[in-house]
């Protein structure tokens, strides 16, 4: 009988083990995705982003999970008390500050002053009866899984060396400088490096981008009357007072106030929120005060703001940007400030939030301002999202551009400087459009083309040149970009009969020039199957097209020869 | 050799209700043997190109590799570290320890894709010097014959002078006795060349299977790759020798009607807390070296298991062994040495297929009941002839009392 | 004394190993000498459209691989799960969702990477993978046993094997067409078979530096790494991509060369097999030292 106990406890132990086996894998070694925590996305409408309470600047390392804070929830909950139940105010504002007796003197006076607001509060509101929130500590530092972000990576030495040295080819082959790199990393140390735990202490949520229909909205809302929340400082009043002028748009978008600029979160929430709040009393048309409505996923595109007037401040409509400095030889960019308003967003899109002229602050030397971006890097960067050929650069990769510039370099083309820097302001009126087809079209050439040369399991290819030619150059010719920068007329004709003379009424040099049927092992050139395939599937492919227009199936072009019955 | 007991054939009736159902298990298991033989891997197994090592290899093999390791440490305590007590053990350890490395290979027989091609890493023109399972592979080959070495004086203490073939074959009787009297005159001399090489065969040949999986630090989880591996193998084995003897001779003394020789067994669990202690230092040093031991909470199987094999199964039982009333305790040892036993077992699968973490795998692997059928089997089949073996041979003490 | 005779045995025994292991070179293995003119072959991901000309291709040249009709390539509907090489096809094309552009998805080919330092070469027992001077990591079945440890050891998980395959099963990997097309003078078959020329075959070098300009030219377009280029070790087929490697369904794996983990501790172990000498010899002196004692009691 004492077997059979034994042979029972057995038998637990291994179902025990069978269990944990079947459970199969539950974690693996790779970091899980990360919820934002505390967000619960809904299908439409602006979703909640709760605050992490966590003040590093003052607590530093945190004892306990830091506390996840709907703000949303409590400001509805508590709207009909108004804003002043926990914010401070002074003069009849609200100071988004919190807790109202805020002791920033010690970690200590801190803590006491969140809990005497917060559980001081809950308590009350419960003693009335109320709907309260929590009161214990684990009720509100909630420590959640995902909270923390964790990605582990075995540590031993011999297998964290090579990954190091991913790291650390990959990149610091950007970040030349390690000391720096590793300051930017938040001084990673090795012995930790292969937990990566971050745990969430600030928030993220979306900025509020200030585009054209909510300034526009503004305007109209406020009548025009900007000292409502630009600036003139008293300097400049005086100026202005002394030559009896009004202060013009550009006066406004100028000047900053100490302390005041809008883009700060502390300004912002003072003075957007109050005045909203005076509004809302005043029982006039009244923006948002809660989180949400403010910080929302929502960003307008260009097409959506395209009927949304842009500010009037006196900008100029067209601009000859021209370095005045001595030894700058290069002619200067005529720009038309119009054009570039409607594919805008907003300001900023283009002048940060500084809103200032780009040479303001990037000098042709780098400044600490311009983050020791040059001039000249600011306007030709190509992958940076505010100059001018970085901009073109995102333009060009839509698909109406992209079948021919996916292949094509990207950047700076040295032969193409004169293009925009021509020196005048007159050229901004030279955007060609595309000559009609039919003017450039050698006299004996057929349209409906058929390319034969590598016939093999399939038919020769159908080539519709008209269509191509007739739907490229209308893609070019309603583009404003398109026709500033096509500047031949045989340029669309380039977009495939590339890197060779291409002469009007005459005909372009065949593919199989330069790309032989063969791969020579020196050529950096694909051979003719992939030199076609590249150039018509690829370009298909880039313009995401119909498959009756565009064809990205083989049969689509080609047909298949019937294969011959062999014994496959 | 001389020894305080005499060994002798066990003369008890072969066919108790036992072993019948060790007979069933062993002939389910040979027979789901045999289907895979005839229909192939995919018929019987769950494996697949990201689960390669499975149930068999990591039992089978790897925890039957471990578990066989009665044998050298027996050895090396009675024969090199002269502990004379426990001469009474050799032979039943030796005798799981051969059948245990038969039945490693006969177990790979199943796992192996080509089963006639084993025979190739015998040939020098075939040798790869770099691979860690050809180290495995020559080792066990040239220990399983040491073993077979060891086990031939006692197969002539039965037959010398007792030669009786039947029939026609009797001529071969005389040849037969001098044979024997020969192998066992020149073995009396020379065995502890073979002992010793017992010892360093085995040392090198349970290492370089912890070594195996050091060739995929990416595939197995922090808990498991260490580049000790080969250490944590060769520790938790020659730990788990004594356990293993202590578990087969109280099965077999239960099965045969005998009180469990506590004098020898007792003192021989006294070894096993240094033993596996320092397994338990290693290996938790070299979590803490590594900085793995963040992964203990974390919920995923390789961390489960971990707490199983590693907490349950081998720290608990340390502390028995350290206990003198459970070494004292027939059920108590028992209990602890089984704990152990399991809990290597799941060291080895979870080393092969537990907290193994394929690059594509999209499910974990779940070893099929053809694999388990065949793996019980074996085990099984083990046990019969670990039977016949005692009723034919003179490998148990005689009894106390008749 | 039969002590002494034992003891003078042993010694005899322990010294005549040495000699025997002085001569012996097989300790010394080191790792593969690569050959500086190696091949290679540069996948591009960013022109693969997903068309699977490849996997038709290596289809049709290797005739060990089970049949499949010419119709079943273009069958895109396969795109829609994520495959893996198994013992019908050598090389797969698989479809990744883009996080740049939800209608632009990324194609990648998988196949034998053909290591530098094969995981598979060091593992096998009985040296079934070499690796050809040309790159090409080459498996011979007939001294295959079928323990599938190459299976285990690959990082990139690329060996399949034949457990549907009652009698011969064997690994299935990508040769690098050896047989059929390298040792002849020509590129593989899916590099030639592929319209929009995703993959370049050259000198593995001559590659890297391809790869480099191709970055530089395009920096936007690519990941500013070369898959393969240091992955474990290096491997002869590199990618480049212009979302992160990880996307597009490769592991993320160290520099460290997989043979490097293990072959380290063999060559340790079995330098001029002194390690288990000297145990033996220990071994031996303390059973002679105790069984002397024993004697002189």
């Amino acid at each position: 009988m004492k077997n059979k106990k034994r042979w029972l406890a057995f038998a637990g132990i291994l179902c025990a083990v069978m269990l944990v086996v079947m459970m199969g894998r539950t974690g693996t070694l790779r970091s899980e995705e990360q919820q934002e925590p505390g967000v619960t996305k809904k299908a439409d409408g602006p979703v909640e982003r709760p605050v992490f309470i966590s003040v590093p600047e003052i607590f530093e390392a945190l004892e306990r999970a830091p506390v996840l804070f709907k703000h949303d929830t409590h400001a509805i909950e508590l709207e009909a008390e108004g804003c002043e139940v926990c914010h401070p105010t002074r003069d009849g504002k609200v100071l988004f500050t919190y807790p109202k007796e805020r002791d920033e003197t010690s970690r200590d006076a801190l803590m006491n002053a969140f809990h005497d607001a917060c559980i001081g509060c809950h308590n009350e509101r419960s003693a009335e009866g109320k709907d309260a929130g929590p009161v214990t500590c684990g009720e509100c530092h909630v420590i959640e899984d995902s909270y923390l972000a964790h990605e582990y990576l075995p540590i031993l030495p011999e297998y964290y060396e090579p990954l190091r040295d991913t790291y650390h080819r990959d990149c610091l082959s950007c970040h030349q400088d390690p000391a720096k790199a590793a300051e930017d990393a938040g001084g990673l140390d090795w012995k930790r490096f292969y937990v990566k735990e971050r745990q969430k202490i600030e928030d993220e949520r979306p900025e509020v981008f200030f585009d054209y229909l909510v300034h526009d909205k503004h305007e109209k809302a406020l009548e025009d009357k900007c000292e409502l929340c630009h600036y003139i400082s008293p300097g400049l009043q005086e100026k202005l007072d002394r030559e009896q002028k009004e202060p013009s748009c550009q006066d406004w978008l100028r000047e900053i106030e100490e302390g005041g600029s809008l883009v700060e979160e502390d300004q912002a929430h003072s003075r957007c929120i109050n005045c909203h709040l005076e509004r809302a009393d005043e029982k006039k048309d009244a923006g948002p005060v809660h989180c949400k409505k403010c910080h929302t996923d929502i960003e307008r595109t260009v097409e959506e703001l395209a009927d949304v007037p842009r500010q009037d401040c006196d900008q100029e409509e067209t601009i000859l940007i021209q370095i005045e400095e001595e030894d700058v030889r290069m002619k200067g960019v005529p720009f038309s400030h119009t054009a570039h308003q409607a594919d805008t967003r907003g300001c900023q899109d283009c002048h940060h939030d500084t809103l200032e002229a780009c040479k303001t602050c990037h000098t042709l030397t780098g400044d600490e301002k311009g983050d020791y971006i040059t001039l000249a890097e600011a306007y030709h960067e190509e992958t940076s999202a505010w100059s001018c050929i970085g901009c073109h650069e995102t333009e060009k990769k839509k698909p109406d551009c992209a079948g021919c510039h996916h292949i094509m370099k990207t950047g700076l083309n040295e032969s193409a400087c004169d293009t925009c820097h021509t020196g005048t302001l007159e050229s901004l009126d030279n955007a060609t459009k595309i000559a009609p087809p039919a003017e450039l079209y050698p006299e004996d050439m057929d349209q409906e083309m058929e390319i034969s040369i590598l016939e093999n399991e399939y038919k020769p290819a159908k080539l519709t040149h008209e269509e191509i030619v007739k739907k490229l150059s209308d893609i070019s010719d309603n583009s404003t970009l398109a026709r500033h920068f096509h500047t031949e007329k045989t340029t669309i004709c380039q977009g495939c009969h590339h890197l060779g003379p291409v002469e009007e009424k005459k005909n372009p040099p065949q593919c199989s020039t330069c790309h032989t049927a063969r791969k020579e092992p020196e050529r950096k050139v694909p051979t003719l199957l992939g030199a076609y395939h590249q150039q018509c599937l690829g370009c298909h492919k880039q313009m995401g097209g119909t498959e009756e227009e565009m064809p990205q199936s083989c049969s689509g072009c080609h047909e298949e020869k019937q294969a011959p019955a062999a014994g496959k | 050799m001389s020894h305080d007991e005499k060994a002798a054939p066990v003369g008890k009736k072969f066919f108790t209700p036992g072993m019948m159902v060790v007979v069933a298990v062993m002939v389910t298991g040979l027979g789901v043997g045999m289907y895979r033989m005839l229909f192939g891997l995919a018929s019987t197994t769950h494996l697949n190109d990201q689960f390669a090592l499975g149930l068999w290899i990591g039992v089978d093999v790897a925890t039957g590799v471990a578990l066989a390791a009665g044998g050298f440490t027996t050895g090396a305590l009675v024969y090199i570290f002269d502990r004379e007590h426990f001469h009474a053990i050799i032979r039943p350890a030796l005798l799981t320890a051969m059948l245990g490395y038969t039945f490693v290979g006969v177990g790979l027989m199943f796992d192996l894709g080509k089963w006639y091609n084993i025979w190739h890493p015998a040939v020098p023109f075939m040798w790869q010097g770099n691979s860690v399972l050809f180290e495995v592979g020559m080792c066990v080959m040239v220990y399983l014959n040491v073993l077979y070495i060891e086990f031939v004086p006692i197969v002539c203490e039965r037959f010398i002078g007792r030669v009786n073939l039947p029939g026609k074959l009797g001529r071969l009787n005389y040849p037969l006795d001098m044979l024997l009297r020969f192998a066992d005159h020149i073995l009396g001399k020379i065995m502890f060349i073979f002992i010793i090489a017992g010892v360093v065969l085995s040392c090198l040949h349970q290492s370089s299977l912890g070594t195996l999986m050091v060739i995929a630090p990416y595939k197995l989880h922090p808990l498991y790759w260490s580049l000790l591996s080969p250490v944590f193998f060769l520790a938790s084995a020659i730990a788990v020798g004594f356990p293993m003897v202590v578990f087969e001779s109280m099965i077999a003394c239960r099965s045969f009607g005998r009180k469990p020789e506590m004098h020898i067994l007792t003192p021989l669990a006294r070894y096993t807390p240094w033993l596996l202690g320092f397994y338990i230092c290693l290996k938790i040093g070299d979590m803490l070296f590594r900085g793995t031991y963040v992964y203990l909470f974390e919920y995923s199987a390789a961390s489960i298991i971990f707490w199983i094999e590693f907490g349950l199964l081998t720290v608990v039982p340390f502390f028995m062994f350290m206990s003198r009333d459970i070494r004292r305790s027939p059920r108590g040892l028992f209990v602890a040495a089984a704990m152990y036993i399991v809990g290597v077992c799941l060291n080895r699968c979870a080393v092969f297929f537990i907290a193994f973490d394929p690059v594509y795998a999209e499910k974990a692997y779940i070893p099929a009941i053809g694999e388990f059928a065949l793996t019980i089997g074996l085990v099984a089949t083990i046990v019969f002839i670990y039977r016949v073996f005692v009723t034919l041979l003179p490998v148990l003490p005689a009894p106390e009392h008749e | 004394m039969s002590g002494d005779r034992r003891n003078f045995l042993k010694k005899a025994a322990g010294l005549g190993g040495l000699l025997l292991t002085g001569s012996e070179k097989k300790a010394h293995a080191s790792f593969l000498k690569v050959n500086p003119d190696q091949f290679g072959v540069l996948v591009d991901t960013t022109q693969c459209v997903g068309c699977r000309s490849c996997e038709k291709a290596c289809n049709e040249i290797n005739t060990d691989l089970p049949r499949q009709t010419a119709e079943s390539f273009k069958d895109e509907s396969v795109l829609d799960k994520n495959r893996r090489m198994d013992y019908r096809a050598y090389t797969v094309v698989n479809r990744y969702p883009n996080p740049l552009d939800e209608g632009k998805p990324v194609f990648a080919k998988f196949q034998c990477m053909h290591c530098l330092y094969p995981a598979c070469v060091s593992a096998c027992i009985v040296g079934a993978f070499t690796r050809a001077p040309s790159g090409a990591v080459v498996y011979d079945p007939w001294k295959c046993m079928g323990c599938r440890y190459c299976l285990a050891a690959c990082p990139f998980q690329v060996p399949a094997y034949e457990y549907r395959n009652v009698l011969a099963p064997q690994v299935r990997k990508c040769t690098f067409c050896f047989d059929t097309r390298l040792t002849k003078g020509a590129i593989p078959a899916c590099v030639q078979a592929c319209p929009m020329e995703v993959m370049t075959f050259g000198k593995r070098n001559d590659l890297i530096a391809l790869a480099r300009e191709k970055i530089k030219e395009s920096p936007g377009r690519y990941v500013p790494h070369i898959y393969g280029e240091h992955e474990m070790g290096g491997t002869a087929w590199m990618y480049l991509s212009g979302i992160s490697f990880e996307q597009i369904g490769f592991p993320r794996l160290g520099y460290y060369p997989a043979p490097a983990f293990t072959e380290p501790i063999q060559h340790a172990i079995f330098k001029w097999f002194l390690p288990p000498l000297g145990l033996y010899a220990t071994l031996g002196s303390i059973m002679w030292f105790l069984n002397s004692r024993k004697k002189n009691k």
